[in-house]
């Protein structure tokens, strides 16, 4: 049968980066084509490459001829374009950006004059089907003439002869020759209930009420050849492999060239490059460059040289460079980051000899991988950055990577629950379920739980889909700040669309797809610890404190360790978490390095591998430390044997397991993505024989995988820890001695971290910082310091802070006061302009207590103020009297605080209310603190988080707070279901439960929860809830 | 004058005609929840609630968004049924009417036997209320919305009597509320002794017009509601219900609301019209005549409960309807219903599709239309006469379609219908239908027998792969 079949490729076949109308992974169809035996599969989205990268990575496994190609729609006619060589994939390239960058996102926009003069190397079909008029089939013969045919879909609709027949005509007339094609949108006949599904998602409107728009059938899936023999004339099926034949482009061609004016007229940028790193090298070394620093230097720049990644290097020198040039912090990070020259080139803060040259890990000759360089600047100026590059290269030549977004557990139950036809809340509901969704199936109890019947077919249905549609991409987003610059314009290289953002430009390949043809990206990002870091070190100045920079905040000072090792680390970047508060009792870093581990080692991937407890054992010295061997003790050495570190594992998978370096990285990089695709079931096989063979242990390969399982999409290397960690000190050394401008600097870069400023605020007044009020008479839009910088110095909360308050009218606000101080309400609210939104803002937050006396005085006066009478001034300055209103109660007053800044400098609410909790035996958290291990205690306190970790098994784990401090309470999944209500719903939490102490962590395990909310009247808390 | 305002605090609820202590169902407006049951309550579920928060802690409740157009329905056919206690009825949406009783009080007994009437009535229909009855009507609205239902008669003092209650009822928008709050205004008390002229610029004069007419200061007209010729009612059931004897909680209460009407404008029906929703369906209608015309409650019901019995249902019903087409003054006699057609020899089509559902009944008198779909069995549909769309597709489908595919033989590889079949055209592949449960895989062909027949038949693509006869071409 199989040799009776004739051969065929397959020229028109969308895959799912179609969205919501290609119903199979590239992937997939690859690997249909590669079984069915076909010679050759064009992978042709309309208007879009996007897939093709994934297409051609699963062709070069399946030895499969991949032809890249687009669909294109007209008014009139429907065409397939197909790239024979590189010129016509430019030429194809440029087309579809030209189309896509003509139309809003998601849409575009192309005419038959596009098509006449751009693409000139471009073979062409077009599609023959019902409605084609004479005179589209005349233009197509016009200007494909020897490049293009008509290609046939026969999909059994039964208008079969007419088809063919109507085609022949208009081969004859025009000349073009006829050739079949399958108008392919899935890889399997079984697709179908998915492409039908599609179809309703993409119409918007239920399965039973499209009919017509779905298919008539599921013929347009990779047909078996025999089948195809049976239903075309046998000329047209050998046309396809004349077509194929003249294709020979594949995506491996494509040379990404840089930038030429990063390097000054005259130079090599190898020489240049090293000039660089020379005057740089004289900077960081004033008394000469010390001998091993000399020996890296030569040793890097030979490698670099080697591979040719000067350019690369250069271009994130320029824009650190320009960072620096504005005043801008940033800070590189990841494998080649932590290099000598990066120290050089200061783009990195970190000096490899601190890390006692414990990084092999550079850039690595036998390891065919691309380096990796990610640059963090402040987050509130890191769109100057970005404004640089598109201004010095273009934004024809410079472009963000794109972030395919895929369809996820909950957005394909809601999509696939509405195409089949549930109603909104009802697919609401089933969305929540989601939160048990475990490996692609709903727990029966969960969904009775709900109210839907497990058994009952719709559910069924919605259930299988889902599964099937999880992982479908749904549109292309930018990536956070991954840039791509060439030389030429990049329109040819690689499509361009506009993004949601004006003024920005995506390309349609995201990382992973840059990184498969060895094209480079520069990473831009954003983080607010470094604005955080900036403001502070700006306050420091101001204020007579000292003159500092990333490079010179003094290093290992024993003091901030201390503090670290208390975990009084609110605000501190990374280790402020609560998981990390947790651990730093116990792991007590006392260096640099033991920073890098600590916030590498609060991670799923350590967590899951078992990692934790035995670095903890051997770190106390209560277990040994050994190696199963000689190369092993190579790798782990620098964390006591126990692997930390994804670099350490892929190191492990080499010198244990037998993976060769190139293996070892493709590992790395289905790790990052096994989570959406799966497909780590093979290195599982091979990494435990691998090791069995070798002689390690069963037990410890086993570990070793569940680590790798564990790093997924959370996968963090030591390098880009390593530049974490100097963040981590620097905040550390910020708080420890200078609270007053930390505090300030963070609350002036919100949001950002963990906490909110309430927190924050809570915890400098526990440092003794003074903190003071709003007040429209003294207050900035930031935060201020008022003194000296020490231990006097105060806090003035700033403008800022005022929700609701905007940001134009604090601006006049603060002009027409420093011109002159306001008389009253109504002349500060003339002079500043401010209207009544603003004003009411200021009366709610008590800042105008200086002006109009108590809120609801302040209050009257405000209502009192004619906004529409602008210039006669004093004239009208209307004269009545106020009246004398009762001053608010203490609890109001806390009350308006709440609601207007999200913190009281006032009382506490539950210092209001202590006497009352007392009555009903409640404790207070300061009271807990002293407790033994293993009482039973009852406190009670608002609720400011609420997370249901999704590595907790159900545990629930609420923080509750009172006057005195917080109290970390754990709800096992039992009680949770018995006290749902109090859990989800109550704001003043009563818990009676046993007091854990371990050391200083300690924690409550409720036994049993009530509800208290009455007792705080209309107070509004805001609780961080399920994040 | 002596007004008395009717309150109905979860119309929102009962517009759904649910027993409202013994489901759980609430009413959302966008995004917020804005009534639950007695049974949510006690869940925990309370008014205002986010949404995802209510179904976290009754993952059975069910949802239903705001209905205020049936709200403002049901408000009408109450003020239509108030006309039995005086001729001046007002409705104050969304929830409330206001009766003037003070010329009815002698009529009816006085305050204590008028009101008991109104309250024994309002059980009857089945709403929650409240009372509230002062010599104003905006002072009525604000004791029944405060719940407060002591009469304030007029020689109380008004001031004394609305001083204690809230703030809120004085003002509309959260804009007011929210500078009332911060003056630390909490009662109309508290709004009083507030400078009036200094009140009035901040808050606007609506806010003094309406205290100045709580209190009486100032005239308070309102429009007077004007009852309709014609009754229209219509209930969504909040569950289905399958049996046909179920229907009566919510039968009785439109009957209810209608008696009222007729009551209030001195009319009787003698022909009533049933509606039975059902989903995805044709409604079952059924009608009901009187030999003389009644506003009997107790009556018609005892009548439409006979004829309940009778109904087949051929479905759960989700909703139901009532309607009496002509309110016939009680004296005026019957008049007939077919009325001769004298006269007119022209037959226009629409008159003779009238009589023919006249004759025959209605659903028996069909259109057919043909309908997007693939798959040949509903690819059609019946509509009501006159209505639907002819097909539009090229592709050749048979006239005559039959309503079960009829097997067929097969004789040397090829299909047999009164002799050997040629195949003349095909496949024709067809796939569709699968959410439904009715997926059908089979390729269609054109085919012609011995005798010159021409037929639809298909072959199954699943395994047995059988022949089937599906259609004739004429």
């Amino acid at each position: 049968m199989a040799n009776r079949s004739p051969a065929y490729a397959e020229l028109h076949c969308i895959s799912n980066f179609t969205f919501l109308r290609g119903a199979s992974h590239p992937e997939e169809l690859v690997r249909q084509a590669a079984q069915l035996g076909y010679s050759a599969l064009a992978i042709t989205d309309e208007c879009s490459l996007a897939g093709v990268v994934r297409a051609h990575v699963a062709a070069r496994d399946h030895g499969l001829k991949l032809i890249v190609g687009s669909e294109l729609r007209l008014d009139d006619l429907r065409l397939v374009l197909l790239a024979p060589g590189r010129r016509a994939y430019g030429q194809l390239s440029a087309l579809i950006s030209l189309a896509r960058m003509a139309a809003p996102k998601g849409e575009y926009h192309l005419t038959r004059d596009d098509l006449e003069n751009g693409v000139p190397d471009c073979l062409a079909l077009l599609i023959a089907e019902p409605g084609l008029t004479d005179e589209a089939v005349d233009w197509f013969a016009r200007h494909f003439d020897d490049r293009g045919w008509l290609g046939v879909p026969l999909p059994r609709d039964g208008c079969h002869d007419e088809r063919l027949a109507e085609a022949a005509r208009h081969g004859r007339r025009c000349g073009l020759p006829l050739t079949a094609c399958g108008d392919v949108l899935m890889h399997r006949r079984g697709r179908r209930a998915l492409q039908d599904t599609l179809t309703a998602i993409r119409l918007n409107t239920p399965l039973p009420g499209i009919g017509a728009a779905l298919q008539s059938n599921g013929e347009r899936h990779l047909r078996a050849r025999h089948y195809l023999a049976r239903t075309y004339p046998s000329d047209l099926l050998e046309e396809t492999l004349r077509i194929a034949g003249r294709c020979a482009f594949s995506l491996d061609e494509l040379r990404y060239e840089y930038p030429k004016e990063l390097v000054p007229p005259g130079r090599t940028p190898a020489g240049h490059l090293r000039e660089l790193t020379e005057s740089g090298a004289r900077r960081r070394w004033p008394e000469g460059v010390p001998d091993s620093a000399r020996r890296q230097i030569e040793h890097e720049l030979a490698l670099i040289r080697d591979l040719a990644y000067e350019p690369y290097f250069l271009t994130v020198h320029d824009l650190v460079r320009y960072a620096r040039s504005q005043g801008i912090l940033c800070q590189g990070r990841g494998s080649a980051a932590n290099s000598t020259v990066c120290y050089c080139l200061g783009i990195t803060e970190v000096d490899p000899a601190r890390m006692s040259l414990l990084f092999e890990r550079f850039v690595s000759r036998e390891r065919d991988e691309p380096p990796d360089i990610d640059v963090d600047f402040e987050h509130e100026r890191r769109e100057e950055v970005i404004q640089y590059v598109y201004r010095k290269y273009g934004r024809h030549r410079a472009a963000l990577a794109a972030t395919v977004i895929c369809y996820r557990p909950r957005s394909a139950l809601r999509d696939v629950g509405k195409a089949l036809g549930l109603e909104l809340h009802q697919v609401e509901r089933l969305a929540k379920t989601m939160q048990w969704w475990d490996g692609g199936r709903i727990a029966d109890e969960r969904l009775r739980d709900a109210g839907f019947d497990p058994e009952a077919p719709v559910i069924r249905r919605v259930l299988a889909l889902a599964n099937d549609l999880i992982g479908f991409p749904r549109h292309l987003s930018q990536h956070v700040g991954g840039f791509v610059i060439s030389q030429g314009p990049l329109a040819e290289l690689v499509p361009t669309e506009n993004a949601a953002m004006a003024e920005r430009t995506v390309i349609q390949w995201d990382k992973d797809d840059l990184e498969s043809l060895g094209l480079l990206k520069v990473d831009c990002l954003a983080l607010g610890m470094l604005t955080a870091i900036h403001k502070c070190f700006d306050l420091l100045r101001r204020h007579g404190g000292p003159d500092l920079t990333l490079a010179d905040v003094p290093a290992g000072d024993p003091a901030v360790y201390r503090m670290i090792q208390k975990a009084d680390t609110v605000g501190v970047f990374q280790v402020e978490s609560r998981a990390q508060m947790a651990m730093l009792p116990r792991m007590r870093p006392e260096n640099f390095y033991d920073l890098v581990i600590e916030i590498s080692i609060v991670r799923p991937g350590p967590i899951q591998g078992d990692m934790v407890h035995p670095y903890l054992r051997r770190r106390e010295g209560s277990e040994p430390v050994s190696y199963p061997s000689e190369a092993v003790r190579r790798v782990l050495e620098r964390t006591l044997g126990v692997p930390i570190f994804q670099e350490q594992v892929m190191q492990l998978a080499v010198v244990a397991a037998g993976f060769t370096p190139g293996e070892a990285d493709h590992l790395r990089r289905s790790m990052a993505a096994w989570r959406k695709k799966g497909g780590l079931g093979h290195f599982r096989e091979r990494l435990i024989q691998g090791m069995r063979e070798r002689g390690y242990n069963e037990a410890f390969a086993e570990q070793i995988f569940r680590q790798i399982q564990g790093f997924g999409e959370y996968g963090f290397p030591e390098s880009h820890a390593a530049s974490f960690a100097l963040l981590v000190y620097i905040s550390a050394w910020l708080k420890c001695h200078h609270p007053a401008a930390f505090a300030c600097a963070l609350l002036n870069s919100q949001p950002m971290g963990f906490y909110s400023p309430a927190h924050l605020v809570r915890d400098a007044r526990e440092h003794d910082v003074a903190v003071r009020p709003v007040d429209v008479l003294i207050s900035d839009w930031d935060c201020t310091l008022e003194g000296t910088d020490g231990p006097r110095a105060a806090l003035r909360l700033g403008l800022r802070m005022v929700r609701g308050l905007s940001r134009a009218g604090a601006r006049r606000l603060v002009e027409a006061r420093n011109r002159m101080q306001p008389r009253d309400v109504q002349d500060m609210a003339r002079r500043a302009a401010l209207d009544r939104r603003d004003l009411r803002a200021l009366a709610e937050a008590g800042a105008l207590e200086c002006l109009g006396g108590h809120r609801r005085t302040a209050w009257w006066q405000v209502l009192g103020v004619e906004t529409e009478l602008p210039v006669f001034g004093e004239a009208l300055h209307i004269r009545e009297e106020t009246p004398s209103l009762q001053s608010p109660t203490e609890g109001e007053d806390i009350l308006h605080d709440y609601n207007s800044l999200g913190l009281s400098l006032g009382r506490h609410p539950l210092a209001l209310l202590r006497e009352q909790l007392r009555r009903r035996r409640f404790r207070s958290a300061a009271e807990l603190a002293v407790e033994h291990n293993r009482r039973l205690v009852r406190t009670a306190g608002i609720v400011v988080t609420r997370q249901r970790p999704s590595s907790g098994k159900g545990v629930t784990f609420l923080t509750l707070e009172d006057e005195t401090g917080i109290v970390n309470v754990v709800v096992w999944p039992r009680l949770t279901e018995r006290f749902r209500r109090e859990v989800i719903s109550a704001q003043l939490l009563g818990v009676i439960g046993v007091w854990e102490r371990r050391g200083e962590v300690c924690h409550l395990v409720a036994g049993r929860l009530e509800d208290h909310s009455r007792l705080l009247g209309g107070l509004q808390t805001v609780s961080r809830d399920f994040q | 004058m002596l007004w008395l305002s009717i309150h109905l605090p979860r119309l929102a609820l009962e517009v759904f005609g649910a027993d409202p202590d013994h489901e759980l169902l609430a009413i959302v407006d966008g995004q917020q929840l804005i009534q639950a049951t007695a049974g949510l309550k006690r869940a925990g579920v309370r008014p205002g609630m986010r949404i995802p928060a209510a179904q976290a802690l009754c993952p059975q409740l069910i949802l239903r968004e705001r209905d205020t157009r049936a709200e403002r329905y049901r408000l009408k056919h109450l003020a239509a049924w108030g006309l039995q206690f005086t001729a001046t009825v007002s409705m104050e949406p969304p929830e409330t009417i206001l009766l003037e009783i003070g010329g009815s009080l002698r009529y009816f007994g006085g305050l204590e036997s008028l009101t008991a009437r109104v309250r024994a009535g309002l059980q009857a229909l089945g709403y929650h209320y409240r009372l509230g009855i002062a010599a104003t009507p905006t002072a009525a609205w604000m004791l029944s919305v405060a719940g407060d239902e002591r009469p304030v008669l007029p020689e109380h003092s008004l001031d004394r009597r609305l001083g204690p209650l809230p703030m809120t009822l004085l003002v509309s928008t959260a804009q007011h509320h929210e500078a009332l709050r911060g003056l630390g205004v909490e009662t109309i008390a508290d709004c009083l002794a507030l400078p009036r002229a200094g009140l009035g610029r901040r808050l606007g004069q609506t806010l003094l017009e309406r205290l100045d007419r709580a209190l009486g200061r100032r005239p308070d007209p309102r429009r007077p509601y004007l009852p309709p010729t014609a009754f229209r009612s219509h209930i969504e059931l909040p569950a289905e219900v399958e049996q046909a004897h179920q229907l009566g909680f919510a039968l009785n209460r439109l009957l209810r609301e209608l008696c009222g009407l007729l009551l209030g404008t001195g009319n009787g029906v003698q022909r009533l019209y049933v509606t039975l929703d059902h989903l995805r369906r044709q409604p079952t209608l059924f009608e009901l005549g009187t030999l003389e015309p009644s506003r009997d409650p107790d009556h018609l019901m005892s009548l439409l409960r006979e004829r309940l019995e009778r109904v087949e249902l051929p479905a759960p019903v989700i909703g139901l309807g009532l309607e009496a087409r002509r309110l016939q003054r009680l004296e005026q006699r019957p008049m007939a219903l077919l009325e001769a057609d004298a006269g007119s020899g022209e037959r226009h089509w629409n008159t003779l599709l009238e009589r023919l559902s006249a004759r025959l009944g209605e659903p028996r008198i069909r259109g057919l239309s043909s309908r997007a779909e693939h798959r040949p069995e509903q690819a059609w549909q019946y509509v009501p006469p006159g209505e639907g769309m002819a097909a539009g597709d090229c592709l050749e489908r048979p006239l005559w379609l039959f309503p079960q595919p009829e097997h067929l033989g097969v004789q040397a590889g090829l299909p047999v219908w009164h002799g050997p079949l040629v195949l003349e055209r095909g496949p024709e592949c067809i796939e569709s239908g699968w959410w439904d449960g009715g997926d059908i895989s089979r390729d269609y062909y054109v085919a012609v027998n011995p005798a010159g027949a021409r037929l639809w038949v298909f072959r199954e693509r699943r395994e047995p792969r059988r022949w089937f006869l599906h259609g004739l071409f004429g």
